[in-house]
């Protein structure tokens, strides 16, 4: 039998979910950086949460960077 | 202003037809390639592509073929609409250049990937850009200009 691969960053966007509603009160609008269950701070700019992300997890490893905000925007491309 | 300044000609009907479109160089973000070295870790190498501009984007996109080609990194997801439907796509690290052209590039830039229909089209420069740019559409000579 085939085993069906997980999405990329799936379990952090979990994490994100289960979590947002704590973290709006404090972290609104900031970028938080997640990786397994492991929040690895909230930063003020994608930029800072890449770098941080770098060097907390490494190249190699899975992190999530998300704006922590009430509803999910909706971006229009065409 | 007096800052770099892109501009390109096209006849009024290519304009129309096509669009404005610029070279672009997508890369991994200077951060990680620094983290890489550090590592050891081989990271893919950057690839250019053809970009539309386009105003009736709010986010710069890239084909998800793009992402793979360079090997870049996902850090999240994103709600996109376009072609009438709200789909979630993968959103990756990524740096933009702008080479031949003397315009800076924007690293980091998170980076939207979605089929694109358009074939000779692998880019859209969204607005989350052109914010950054002073940008003129002159339908008219077909003159197209870009300033920091």
């Amino acid at each position: 039998m085939t085993q069906k691969r997980k999405p990329a960053l799936a379990q952090e966007l979990a994490w994100y979910e289960t979590n947002k509603k704590a973290w709006l009160g404090a972290h609104r609008g900031k970028f938080v950086l997640v990786s397994d269950e492991t929040v690895a701070g909230f930063f003020s700019s994608y930029e800072d949460a890449l770098q941080a992300g770098l060097q907390t997890f490494g190249v190699s490893a899975e992190f999530l960077i998300k704006q922590v905000v009430e509803q999910e925007p909706v971006f229009v491309i065409y | 202003m007096d800052g770099p300044r892109y501009s390109r000609s096209y006849s009024r009907l290519e304009l129309r037809r096509s669009g404005p479109k610029i070279k672009v160089t997508i890369v991994h973000p200077v951060a990680a390639q620094n983290a890489a070295k550090h590592e050891h870790v081989h990271l893919k190498k950057a690839f250019t592509v053809t970009a539309l501009i386009d105003t009736g984007a709010s986010r710069t996109v890239i084909n998800p073929q793009v992402a793979t080609t360079c090997g870049l990194r996902q850090t999240g997801v994103v709600r996109i609409s376009g072609a009438g439907q709200i789909t979630d796509r993968p959103e990756f690290a990524g740096s933009i250049l702008f080479p031949d052209s003397g315009l800076s590039g924007f690293d980091p830039l998170p980076l939207v990937a979605c089929p694109l229909p358009e074939q000779d089209v692998s880019c859209l420069i969204g607005r989350d850009v052109l914010e950054r740019w002073n940008f003129t559409y002159d339908g008219r000579s077909g003159q197209v200009e870009i300033e920091e």
